[in-house]
C-alpha cells in the first residue's frame, strides 16, 4: 500500500445514490461524510465510491451499473440497507479503496474488455499502454451525463448495448496533427474520401442513412422559443444528480440549455417481496423528527443548486442535529433563525426573482420543519408530512419547466420538495 | 527591473505556492462551514491531489480529446503567462510595455479554454457548463477591460511597472474603487469561481468538471486557483500600489497584499450564491458597465486636470 | 539571436499556414474554428516579432474572442452535431481553391516582388503611443463618427432581430416589478 494511495484514500468522494424510500440512509450517509470531511460527489467522473441506499428496481439497477461504468477507478461500489449500516459500510468501502492488487485486477479487466473487441475494426491504431482506455457508456440516460440521441425518439438504449465502443480511443499521435485521420471513429463504414466530398450544403439527414460517430445519433433541428431554428439534444436529467429526487428521471428536449419539452418517469426500488418494512426504518417516515429532517434536507439541496454554500451548509447542518437526537425545539430556533436570515436575504430574493413561488416554496419548507419541530418538542403529533407528495407532484414537473433553462428547471424542481417514496413504493409492485 | 530565467522559474514556483494555500484556504474555510476543526481542511488539496494522482484518467465515446486536453492544460499554462507581467516588489519577469493588455489577453484566452474542456468531453452537462462560462465572459469582459483602463488611463502608461509607480502618493483603489471591484469581480469570473462559477455549478453534475477525472481534473482545479493567484497578484499591482508599504522589503509586501486579496477572492464563494449567467447579463450591462464608464470619466477628467 | 528570432519566425509561419490549412480539412465546425484562432495567435506573434507589441497582443485577444463565440454560432446554426459528425468543411471546392491559391499567389508574389523602398526615417520610441496617436489625433473624426455609427448599428440590428421589447418583458406600462421571461411568452403563444 503506497502512501501516494494511503493520502488519496484520506479525502474519497463518494456518490451517494437514494432509492426512493431510502431517504434517511442517503441524510445518514452524507451526515456521515460530512463527519469525516470526505465529499459528495457531483458526478460519476468524481467518484472513488459508488454508495447505493436502498434496493433499487430492475431498471433502476441497469442505470446504477452504468454510472458504475463511468467511475474512472479505483472504485468501490457498495450498498447501505438501513441508515445503521452507513457507517460500516464507509470503514469498508474505504479498505476496499486502499487494496492495490483488487483495483490493479479491475483496472486491468476494464482495460481488456475495453481493448479486446477493438481488433475487429478496421483501424487499430496502436495506443500506447500508457494510455488507459475505459469503457464509457455513451447513452446514460442514468447519470445525467446526457444523452445524444435521434429526434424521432429512438433513445438509442438497445443501439448501444451492442455497439462497442471499446475501440474509441483516437490515437494522440494521429489528433496532434489536427487533420482528417485524428477524428476518425473506427468500424465507421464511411471512408476518408466519402467524407471529403460529402458536400456540406447539401446536409439534410432526414433519412438518416448516415453514419452515426460512436454510435449516437445527431441532432435534428427545431424552433426554438425565439423562433431560432437550433439543434434539439434529449438529455436525461436524472436519476444520479445532485440534489435531485431519488428515481426521478426526466427526460428533456433541450435547445441550448433550454427545455423545449420534457417528460418525467419514475424509477422504483425493487420488489418487496415478503419483507413488510420497505425503505430505511418504515416506521419513522411519520414521525416529526424525520420529517422536520428530510424538510432541511430539501431546504438544504435548494440552497446547495442554487450555490449558497453558507445557508446550504446551516440548513444541512440543522438536519443533521435533528438526526444527533439535538433537542428539539433547540434546532426549531436555529431553523427559524435561518429562515428569518433567507427571508431578509436580498441576494437570494434576486436570485429567485424570475421563478414564481420557488422562493415562497424555500421558506414554507423551513417553516414546516419548524413547525413538526415545535410539535415534536410538545411530543403532539406531527404535521402529516405531504407537501407535494403523490404522482400530482411529479407530474406537474413537465408543465412547469418546459421553456426554462437547465438550472431553473433545477431551482423549480428542487423548491417543490418532492418526496418520490410513496409514489414509487406504492407503484413498485407494478411489474 | 526584470528577472533572468531562474527568476521566470522562481516566479512559476511561487504561483503554485500561493495557489496551493489558497487552496488550504478554501479547504478550512468548508471544513469550518461544515462544522468540523478547521486545521481538518488544510490539508485537503493534499489528499485532492494524491486522489488525483492515483484516479484513472477517462477517455469518452466520441470525445474530441485532442481539443478536451488542449482545454485541460490551458488554464494553467494561461495563468504562468499571466504572472510573466505581475510584478513582485520591483521585479517582474517580463515587463513587457503593453503589460496590461497582455494580462488582458490571457484571461480572454480563458473563454476558449473553458469552452474547450465544456465542448471535448462530448456531454450534454459539461457543454452546457461551457456555453454558460462564454455567456458569462460577455457579461464580465467588457467591464474589466474598462476597469483595467483606469490605472492605465492614470498611469498614462500600459506598463504594469508604470502603473505601480504611479502609486507612489496616492493608491489608486482609493479613487478608483468602482474599478477596483469591478477587476476583483472579473477576476472571480474568469476562475469560474464563487459566484461566477455557473459553468462549474452543482445543478449541472460539475458542468465543465463534469466529465474530469484524475490528472485531467487535477489541472484544472490547480488551474483556477492559479488564476485566482495570478488575478490577486495583478489587482495588487493595478490597484493597491505593487509592493510599496513601511519596513518591509517591497517583495513581501506584495506577496502579503496578494494573499489577502487572495484570501477575500476564496472567501466570497461561500457568502454569495451563483449568480446565473442570464440573470448576470441585464446587472452587467445596465448597472455595472455605466459605473465603470462613469469611473472612467472621473480618472479622465482628474488626469486632464 | 537573430538565428533564434529567424527560426521562430519560420515556425510561426508554418504554424500560422498550417493551421489555416487545416480549417479545411478537419472535420469538425469546433476544430474548424480553432483551428483559424491558432492560426491567428501565430500572426499575432509573428506582429510581436516585428515590435508591435500592442497591435500583435491585441490581434491575438480579438481573434480568440471572436473565434470562441463563432464557433458557438457555426455549431448552434449547423443543424446538425458537427463535432461528433465527419463533415467536409468545403463548399465549391475547386473554385475556392483556384481563387485562394491565386490570392495567395498574387500577395506572396507582390510582396516579395516589389521593389520595397528603403526605410526613411527611425520608428518612433514608443510605438503604442505612436498608433494611439495616429489614430486619436488627426484621424480623430473619422473615428468619432465612426465609432457611434458601428455602436447605433449594432443596437438596431439588436433591436430588429429581438421578437420581445421591453413593453413585453415589464408589461404594457412597464409596471411589473420581475421581466417576464420568453418561456413564459412562449407558451401562451
Amino acid at each position: 500500500m503506497s502512501a501516494v494511495a494511503r493520502m488519496a484514500a484520506r479525502r474519497p468522494h463518494v456518490l451517494v445514490v437514494e432509492v426512493p424510500g431510502w431517504a434517511l440512509t442517503r441524510i445518514s450517509a452524507e451526515r456521515e461524510l460530512r463527519r469525516r470531511g470526505w465529499v459528495r460527489a457531483d458526478a460519476p467522473a468524481d467518484s472513488d465510491i459508488l454508495l447505493t441506499c436502498g434496493l433499487p428496481g430492475p431498471e433502476f439497477g441497469e442505470v446504477l451499473d452504468r454510472v458504475w461504468d463511468q467511475l474512472p477507478g479505483p472504485r468501490v461500489r457498495v450498498d447501505a440497507m438501513d441508515p445503521d449500516q452507513v457507517l460500516a459500510v464507509l470503514d469498508r468501502s474505504v479498505q476496499a479503496l486502499l487494496d492495490g492488487a483488487t483495483q490493479r485486477d479491475d483496472a486491468d479487466a476494464r482495460t481488456a474488455a475495453a481493448a479486446g473487441p477493438s481488433s475487429d475494426h478496421d483501424h487499430d491504431h496502436d495506443h500506447g499502454s500508457d494510455q488507459e482506455t475505459e469503457e464509457t457508456e455513451p447513452e446514460s440516460a442514468a447519470d445525467g451525463d446526457g444523452d445524444t440521441s435521434h429526434e424521432d425518439g429512438d433513445q438509442g438504449d438497445t443501439a448501444h448495448e451492442d455497439t462497442d465502443h471499446g475501440g474509441m480511443d483516437h490515437g494522440e499521435d494521429d489528433q496532434a496533427n489536427m487533420n482528417h485521420g485524428g477524428m476518425d471513429h473506427k468500424g465507421m463504414s464511411h471512408g476518408d474520401g466519402d467524407q471529403a466530398d460529402m458536400d456540406h450544403a447539401g446536409m439534410d439527414h432526414g433519412d438518416m442513412d448516415m453514419p452515426m460517430p460512436g454510435g449516437i445519433g445527431l441532432a435534428e433541428g427545431g424552433t426554438d422559443r425565439d423562433g431560432l431554428d437550433l439543434d434539439v439534444l434529449h438529455v436525461s436529467l436524472g436519476p444520479v444528480l445532485p440534489h435531485w429526487p431519488a428515481g426521478l428521471v426526466v427526460r428533456c428536449s433541450l435547445q441550448g440549455d433550454v427545455v423545449t419539452d420534457a417528460s418525467v418517469e419514475l424509477l422504483r426500488a425493487a420488489d418487496p417481496g415478503v419483507e413488510q418494512l420497505h425503505g430505511d426504518a418504515g416506521m419513522m417516515r411519520s414521525s416529526p423528527g424525520f420529517t422536520s429532517a428530510r424538510t432541511c434536507d430539501q431546504a438544504a439541496g435548494l440552497l446547495s443548486l442554487l450555490g449558497f454554500e453558507r445557508m446550504a451548509a446551516r440548513a444541512e447542518r440543522l438536519r443533521d442535529a435533528v438526526l444527533d437526537g439535538t433537542p428539539p425545539d433547540q434546532v426549531a430556533a436555529d431553523v427559524a433563525h435561518l429562515g428569518r436570515h433567507i427571508r431578509r436575504s436580498r441576494v437570494l430574493r434576486w436570485s429567485l426573482e424570475d421563478l414564481p413561488g420557488a422562493r415562497e416554496r424555500l421558506l414554507a419548507m423551513l417553516g414546516a420543519a419548524e413547525t413538526n419541530l415545535g410539535s415534536a418538542a410538545d411530543a403532539v403529533t406531527a404535521v402529516r408530512y405531504s407537501p407535494t407528495a403523490g404522482t400530482a407532484g411529479v407530474e406537474q414537473i413537465p408543465g412547469l419547466i418546459t421553456g426554462l433553462d437547465v438550472t431553473a428547471a433545477r431551482l423549480v424542481v428542487a423548491s417543490l420538495g418532492l418526496d418520490t417514496a410513496p409514489v414509487a413504493l406504492a407503484g413498485s409492485d407494478r411489474d | 527591473m526584470q528577472v533572468g530565467p531562474l527568476g521566470a522559474l522562481t516566479a512559476a514556483v511561487l504561483l503554485g505556492v500561493v495557489a496551493v494555500l489558497a487552496a488550504a484556504f478554501d479547504g478550512t474555510l468548508g471544513a469550518r462551514l461544515q462544522g468540523r476543526r478547521a486545521f481538518s481542511g488544510v490539508t485537503a488539496p493534499l489528499w485532492e491531489a494524491a486522489r488525483l494522482l492515483r484516479q484513472r484518467r477517462r477517455t469518452i465515446v466520441a470525445a474530441d480529446s485532442l481539443l478536451w486536453r488542449i482545454g485541460v492544460v490551458g488554464l494553467l499554462v494561461v495563468a504562468l503567462l499571466k504572472v510573466v507581467v505581475v510584478p513582485l516588489g520591483w521585479w517582474t519577469v517580463a515587463d513587457l510595455s503593453i503589460g496590461m493588455v497582455w494580462f488582458n489577453a490571457m484571461d480572454v484566452m480563458v473563454w476558449a479554454l473553458v469552452w474547450l474542456i465544456g465542448w471535448g468531453a462530448n456531454s450534454a452537462h459539461a457543454l452546457i457548463g461551457g456555453y454558460r462560462f462564454l455567456g458569462q465572459a460577455l457579461s464580465y469582459e467588457l467591464p474589466l477591460m474598462f476597469a483595467l483602463t483606469g490605472p492605465a488611463i492614470a498611469a498614462g502608461s500600459l506598463r504594469v511597472g508604470d502603473v505601480v509607480a504611479a502609486q507612489q502618493d496616492l493608491w489608486f483603489v482609493v479613487w478608483m474603487p468602482v474599478a477596483f471591484l469591478v477587476f476583483c469581480a472579473g477576476v472571480v469570473a474568469f476562475s469560474v469561481w464563487g459566484p461566477f462559477g455557473a459553468a462549474a455549478g452543482e445543478d449541472i453534475a460539475g458542468g465543465v468538471l463534469a466529465e474530469l477525472s484524475g490528472v485531467d481534473r487535477l489541472l484544472v482545479l490547480a488551474g483556477r486557483y492559479a488564476l485566482l493567484s495570478a488575478g490577486a497578484g495583478f489587482v495588487v499591482a493595478l490597484f493597491l500600489g505593487g509592493g510599496s508599504g513601511p519596513l518591509a522589503p517591497a517583495w513581501v509586501w506584495t506577496l502579503v497584499k496578494t494573499l489577502a486579496v487572495l484570501a477575500a477572492l476564496i472567501g466570497v464563494r461561500r457568502l454569495l450564491p451563483v449568480v446565473r449567467p442570464d440573470r448576470l447579463a441585464e446587472v452587467a450591462w445596465i448597472v455595472v458597465l455605466p459605473a465603470v464608464l462613469l469611473q472612467l470619466l472621473l480618472v479622465g477628467v482628474m488626469v486632464v486636470l | 539571436m537573430s538565428v533564434v528570432l529567424d527560426g521562430v519566425f519560420w515556425l510561426l509561419a508554418v504554424v500560422s499556414v498550417a493551421s489555416g490549412i487545416a480549417v479545411f480539412r478537419v472535420d469538425s465546425m469546433a476544430r474548424a474554428t480553432y483551428a483559424l484562432a491558432v492560426s491567428f495567435v501565430a500572426v499575432g506573434a509573428m506582429l510581436l516579432l516585428l515590435n508591435l507589441e500592442y497591435i500583435g497582443v491585441i490581434t491575438i485577444l480579438m481573434m480568440v474572442m471572436e473565434m470562441a463565440i463563432m464557433g458557438i454560432f457555426m455549431i448552434m446554426f449547423m443543424g446538425m452535431n458537427p463535432a461528433l459528425m465527419p463533415m467536409s468543411m468545403v463548399h465549391n471546392k475547386v473554385g475556392s481553391l483556384v481563387l485562394a491559391v491565386g490570392v495567395f499567389v498574387v500577395l506572396a508574389g507582390g510582396a516579395l516582388l516589389i521593389d520595397w523602398p528603403d526605410r526613411r526615417g527611425a520608428p518612433a520610441g514608443d510605438l503604442t503611443r505612436s498608433l494611439g496617436e495616429a489614430i486619436m489625433g488627426s484621424k480623430m473624426l473619422v473615428m468619432l463618427t465612426v465609432s457611434p455609427l458601428l455602436f447605433a448599428t449594432l443596437v438596431a440590428a439588436l433591436v430588429l432581430a429581438n421578437p420581445r421589447g421591453r413593453y413585453d418583458r415589464f408589461g404594457d406600462d412597464l409596471r411589473a416589478g420581475t421581466p417576464s421571461g420568453p418561456a413564459r411568452e412562449g407558451d401562451d403563444s
